[in-house]
This record gives C-alpha cells, structure tokens and sequence, in this order.
C-alpha cells in the first residue's frame, strides 16, 4: 500500500553525500554502539582495572 | 532547490542545504560556549580553584580498612563523643574515616589550616560520604573495597557533620558523624 | 466512511494508512505506560509530603520503600512504555507500512509487561528496597533482578522490532529519507539499545550473586555498568522529546524545520556521544582517572550539548517561521503572541522546551562538571535536574503528543477538551515550584534519599538539623506545594486520558483542535515546490528566536558562573 503522496518529483542533481550518510540506518547505529562502548566503557573498565592495592 | 518538510512527512529529494545566517550565527556560538566550558573544567580551574576533583584511588578488603581505622583510633584518640571516639591526628597526616552502616567512625579532630591526607572507605555498603559546611556541601560515594583518598585542608573553625547521603538501608537517616576544626 | 480493512485502515483526519496490528500493540503498549503514570503519581504524592518535613506524612520503611518503587515505575516504566509506542507509532503508521512481525512486537510487549509487574510487586511488598540504582552490596530479592532483566530483554526486542520495520519499509521502496520525527525516534532506538545492554551487564551477574552462584559484585564496576543504562535511558528519553517537540511543532503550527541537515547532525551529536555522560554519575567515585572523566563527562568536549542547543534554536524558529508565514509577520514577537497557545499541544511543547532547557538541561550541564559535582553529588540538587529534564520535560511533552495521538489511534473524540487546554500548564506550574524547591535544598546541601534532616533519633552531641536554617524549610514547603499542583496536573491528565478510551465518543474524524492538515503531508505549502527563504533587514530569518536564544544563552552564562562562586565560597581547600 502507498500513501496518497504525489510521486517522487526527478532529482535535478545527486544526493549530496552528508544526506546519504544521515540516510544511512546501519552507519548511524554502528556508530551508536562503538562510541560510547569505547569511549565510556571500555576506558572506564581500563580505569577501574588499573586501582593500585593500598599499602601504607 | 530544497524545499522544507513537516517533521512528521517523508523528506522528498534533495533536502540538504547550506544553512542560512540565523543558523550559522547560532551553530557558531553554541560551537564556542561549548569549547569555553570545556576549556574551564579542563584547564582554567584547575589552575586557579582551590577546591578540586583529583580523587586518588586503591583496593582494600573491608577488614583490613577496618583494622588501619582501629589503629588509627588507638593511636591518636583525645576523647569521645555519644560513644564514638574522638580522633586529633597529626597535622600533614592520615586520617581513616570509615562508613558503616549505620555510623562515621571515628569522629575527627583537625587544626585549621592544616591540610590532612583523608582515607576514606565502607565496612559494608555504598555511603554517601556528605560533609556538611552549609550552606554547602562536600560529598563523595565511598565504595567497599575502595579507597577514596583526598586532600583536605580546613580554613574555618567549627563543627562539620558528616552525613549519609547514599540509601544504605532503613537506618540511613541515623547515620551522623562530625569533624571538629580547632584554632 | 473510511476503508476497513483488517490489515489496514486508512485514516480519515491524516491520510495515513493503520496497520492494524501495529494500532493493537500501541494501544496496548499506552494503556500500560499511563497506568504506571498512575501507580508512580500517586507515589511521588506521598513521598514529596514526606520530604516535606513538617508534613513527613510516611514512616521511614514505607518511604524508603516507595522511593525505591516510584524511581523504577516513573523512570523506566511509565516511560519505555510510552517511547515503545511511540516506535511502533513512528516505524508503521507515520510511515504508512504494515507492521512486518507482529509477534515479536507481543512478545516483547508481553516480556515488559511481565517483568515489570514482578518488579513492582517486589518493590511495594518491601522485598527490594534497593532503590532504582540497587547497588550492591545492597540485595534484593532475586525475583527484582529477574523482572527488571526481563523487562530489558522485552525493551531490547521492542528496539529490534522498531528496526525491523523501518529497514522493511526501506527495502519496499515505501519510505527514502525518514521523518524528522522517526529519524529522531531512530536515535532514540539506538541509544536505547545501548543503554539496556549495558544495564542487563549490570544486572545479569548481581542476579547471580542474588541468588548465590556468584560470590561477590564489584561495587565500583556495578556503578560503571548500571549508569549507562541508569543515564542512558534518560538519554533515549531526551531523544524522544526532541522527537515529540518537533512533531508537537508542526502539528500545531505547521512548522517545517529550518534546515534538515543540521538537525539531523545535531541528532547524530547525540547518537555519538551522549551516553558518555553516564559518568555524571561517577564523578566522586574512586577509580576513575581525569581524562576519562573529562572526556565522558563533556559528552567529548560538549558535542552533544551543541546539538540540544542546535534544537533549542531549531524548533522555535520552525515555529516562528510558520507563524510569520501565516501572516503573523510584524515585529520580533508578534508570532509568539498569536501562536496557538490554548492549543494543548503548543502548550505542551512550550512548556517541555522551557523547563527542560532552562532548569533541567543548565542543571544537568553545570553539575555535570568534575568540580562542581563536589558541592551537589547525592543532594537534592540531583533529583531536581532530573524531575525537571524527565518529568517537566519528556513527560509533558508526551502528554502533550497524546491529546492527538489517542483520540486518532483509539478513534475517540477527546473528553474533557476544556481541561486539556489548561492541563499542561497546570502541571508545568507544579512542577517549576516544584524543581525550584527542590533545587534550592539541594544547593543547600539537603540529601537526596534520606527521610529525616532533621535528625531527630540521633545523639544530641551528634545531633545537626538542617531545618535550623530556616530557609530550608521554604524550600522543602515549595517542593510540597509544586508536588501537590503538579499531582493535580496529572490527575487531571490521566482523566482526560482513560475518560477518551473508556468514555469517548466513537468517530474516524475526532475534532483535535487546531492541527495543521498537511503535517503529515510531504506536498509542499507553497506551489512549485520551492520555499524561498523570506529575510529581514538584516538577513535573518527567525529574528524573534534568536532573540530568545540569545537570552536563553545569557542565563546559561550567569547560572554557570554563579556556580563556580558558589564552589569558591567553601571553607575547605580541597585537593
């Protein structure tokens, strides 16, 4: 079933590339998995790791 | 040329476009606010603020925590106070602070002035370490298992509260310690 | 009438195709998500005139316990519930495509709805007061992690559903470029993601422990794990909010956004980098060094802040755009004067945009910094940014969303109109009194989680009691009195809402006020397709908003270096 849109009117030109790549579902959730996965988690589990035993 | 679309209708074409002016000029100071307070956390307090977040980390078991607190105690007690002892240790010192539930142990004793290395640890489960100097507060989450350890140097005379400001069970509300700062 | 089909129906009021399925789930999913509104109201009513210590109406036990039940019920159910509507709403009907799974989109429901009855019932029957952080080496019963878990697997299946259905309609060639809507729902899917797998790390190995086949958790790793999905999920609520802000935007102005790109990137800022504010709540933890501070905590060096003010600026410029197109042209304000603000919508979204920015977004920012955690870790002052951002916030906004969304999906005419109209300013009221209360004890050093600052049962030579400075006692009665406005505000929507589905008259046009017809249309305004860009003197477009922003931005700055006096004023050198 289509919507009651008009038919997509001809592309005069390409599609510039940044639309291509916020089109692009499986970039954006790769991205959205690895970043923070690196950036908070693994660093943070690196950080925590690293606490030195108390000895005084 | 791109036409603009409902947020709630499929984009048709091309809808990327260079922005207009009222967009650049809000992008380019949201760009700079942004960098500013980057730049305060990360460099300029730092180097001018007296008050800083350099926590200072290690492992311990809570027995063996619970034993340097018991030799701390032994070794520098002036007093006590509602049945819990009264601490002064030397200035440019240790300082064992340990949180259970549900209760500071030992109540301290500091010269003004004098900057004392804090050791601060849980027998059991997450404290909310909250130092009362109103209208303010200084707080940190003591862990079990951890070491939090800080620098600390009071400037005003008077009596502190510790409370708890981390659920620790239903006698959270009971736990109150205290740090007395002499001349 | 309109075709009735079993599959699909066509909508009489936006044109739209209903799959049908999809109509069930996200009713069954609505329904849900306003009952836990309920159960989580009523909650927060008694617990505020607790907190409010010349009332302090519960005992200790009880309010321990129901803080603990009002967190987990208004933080992540109540909520979920309503954004899984939301995606179901965003990947099929604004799409007009046929759900491709229906039985995944009940299974997952089904999973959330189990677990988080088991949870609540363990949290109100005393066996898991544990707060919604539950951190070890606190324990519940086993049956609390095992609920909560299921609930996330259940979420996490909703997520992969959304998913399903948008890649689908992709692949039928149905759907090219996304809403703005979906797209910004589409972010909202992937940080939830995120967040419940990192929760379920948390979660999985302390049942464990709960039930005795793993020795011990680590606190500081817990803490770690838990706040990506304790933060995150408040990120994947921003998301929404921002959805539901744009959507509310065009729906009662007609407002098209300025320039697609930029809030499309600005959303993108937020995919990348939001969840690393997670560690907001790490930041007087022990383990944790500077620089993976620092990074995390400026969401890498406030990207993402830029892309919540990119929005700021953004959707009260589509409105001001619309509106100067509708003739409301002269002046800087004149189009704010005439916006549609007996409009339940508008005044949702004006509302949501106001609190959330001003008092939920600076808060959250300014406390979000290493130094200036020091004076606010674990006060009130936490609680306030939250109830401001998720309840001022992202809840009126969806409440919002709804007066439109219910009577077009349940096919009712809106009871109680009049009431609606009021309703979002009602509940924005209480809650500004509210958050300001709240906050000011706070900045006070008031605790958050604790039932007596008073102290009574404490030793006299221990003894302190807060209440001694007097104005604490204004700022705790505000926050009882914001409470009592605000519970009236959800009364009042939560009538409004059961009155339509239960009570509504049955109709395929239901009136829904001053929505704008081709919202959900993609034909634009203008014949010939294109919309030349009307400038003023000057060249700007929308000059009564960046007006606004511009003093928005001002008050940043204040509030921002007042709290850094504020930090300068402690007695203490700290190091």
């Amino acid at each position: 079933m289509t919507t009651a849109e008009q038919p997509q009117p001809p592309t005069e030109r390409r599609v510039p590339w940044p639309q291509l790549l916020l089109d692009d579902i499986f970039l954006l959730l790769l991205c959205g998995m690895v970043v923070p996965t690196f950036f908070y988690l693994i660093w943070g589990l690196v950080s925590l790791g690293g606490v030195p035993l108390f000895s005084r | 040329m791109a036409t603009r679309f409902s947020s709630l209708a499929k984009p048709q074409g091309v809808w990327w476009r260079a922005l207009g002016r009222d967009e650049r000029l809000w992008v380019g100071i949201a760009v700079i606010w942004g960098l500013a307070m980057f730049v305060m956390i990360t460099a300029i307090w730092p180097l001018i603020g007296e008050q800083q977040n350099w926590i200072r980390s290690y492992r311990i078991t809570p027995a063996e925590f619970r034993a340097r607190v018991d030799a701390f105690i032994a070794a520098y007690q002036v007093g006590e106070r509602a049945g819990v002892p009264v601490v002064a240790p030397p200035p440019g010192g240790d300082v064992y602070l340990e949180a259970l539930s549900f209760a500071w142990r030992p109540v301290i004793q500091l010269r003004r002035g004098e900057t004392y290395r804090f050791l601060i640890s849980s027998r059991d489960v997450q404290h909310g370490f909250s130092l009362v100097m109103a209208p303010h507060s200084i707080n940190y989450q003591i862990l079990p298992g951890y070491v939090t350890e800080v620098l600390l140097t009071p400037e005003q005379a008077g009596e502190y509260p510790i409370m708890c400001n981390e659920f620790c069970g239903l006698g959270h509300h009971l736990m109150l310690g205290r740090i007395i700062v002499t001349d | 009438m309109q075709a009735s089909g079993t599959l699909q129906r066509r909508c009489a009021v936006t044109g739209l195709w209903v799959d049908r399925a999809a109509e069930r789930q996200i009713m069954a999913h609505a329904v849900t998500a306003v009952v836990y509104l309920a159960i989580g109201g009523v909650l927060a009513l008694l617990i505020a005139l607790t907190r409010w210590q010349v009332v302090h109406l519960l005992p200790a036990q009880t309010f321990y316990e129901f803080v603990s039940a009002h967190g987990m019920v208004m933080l992540i159910f109540w909520i979920l519930f309503f954004e899984l509507a939301g995606l179901i709403f965003g990947s099929t009907v604004l799409l007009s495509a046929r759900m491709v799974l229906p039985a995944l989109g009940w299974l997952a429901y089904g999973l959330m709805l189990g677990g988080s009855v088991v949870a609540t019932v363990m949290m109100l029957s005393g066996q898991a007061t544990v707060m919604f952080t539950s951190y070890p080496p606190l324990r519940a019963t086993p049956w609390y992690y095992a609920g909560v878990l299921v609930f996330a697997v259940g979420a996490i299946l909703g997520v992969v559903h959304f998913f399903l259905n948008v890649v689908a309609a992709r692949w039928r060639g149905e759907v090219g470029s996304l809403p703005l809507f979906t797209f910004a729902l589409m972010a909202a899917a992937i940080l939830a993601l995120w967040c419940l797998l990192s929760g379920a790390a948390a979660l999985l190995p302390t049942f464990l422990w709960s039930v005795g086949l793993v020795s011990s958790v680590d606190p500081g790793i817990y803490r770690l794990l838990y706040w990506g999905l304790g933060h995150g999920a408040q990120q994947v609520n921003l998301a929404a909010m921002v959805a539901t802000w744009y959507g509310l935007a065009s729906l009662t102005t007609g407002a098209k956004p300025l320039n697609e790109g930029l809030s499309r990137i600005a959303i993108v800022l937020y995919i990348l980098f939001i969840q690393m504010a997670a560690m907001h709540h790490l930041l007087t933890d022990p383990g944790l060094g500077v620089w993976v501070r620092n990074v995390n905590l400026s969401y890498f060096m406030y990207a993402a802040v830029m892309g919540s003010l990119i929005h700021a600026f953004s959707i009260p410029g589509a409105v001001e755009r619309a509106l100067r197109e509708r003739g409301y042209g002269a002046g800087l304000f004149t189009w704010l004067r005439r916006a549609p603000w007996g409009e339940p919508g508008f005044g949702a979204l004006v509302v949501s945009l106001l609190l959330f920015g001003v008092l939920g977004g600076i808060s959250g920012v300014i406390m979000g910094g290493p130094q200036l955690n020091l004076i606010s870790h674990n006060t009130l002052l936490v609680p306030a940014h939250f109830h401001m951002t998720v309840v001022a916030g992202t809840t009126t906004a969806f409440m919002g969303l709804s007066y439109y969304l219910v009577p077009l999906l349940f096919q009712r005419e809106l009871v109680l109109r009049r009431w609606a109209t009021w309703q979002p300013y009602v509940f924005g009221l209480g809650m500004l009194l509210f958050g300001l209360g709240m906050g000011l004890a706070g900045h006070w050093g008031v605790p958050r989680r604790h039932w007596d600052i008073t102290f009574a049962s404490v030793p006299a030579a221990l003894r302190v009691n807060l209440l001694d400075r007097p104005e604490i006692g204004v700022f705790l009665a505000l926050l009882g009195i914001g409470a009592l406005i605000a519970v009236v505000g959800g009364v009042l929507y939560v009538l409004i809402i059961v009155g339509t589905i239960v009570l509504g008259r049955r109709t395929a046009t239901p009136t829904l006020g001053a929505l704008v017809p081709e919202a959900f249309s993609a034909v634009p305004a203008v014949a010939g397709g294109a919309e030349p860009a009307r400038a003023d003197a000057h060249g700007f477009e929308v000059p009564g908003t960046l007006v606004l922003s511009l003093g928005f931005l001002v008050l940043f700055v204040l509030l921002y270096g007042i709290s850094w006096y504020e930090l300068s004023r402690v007695p203490w050198q700290i190091r």
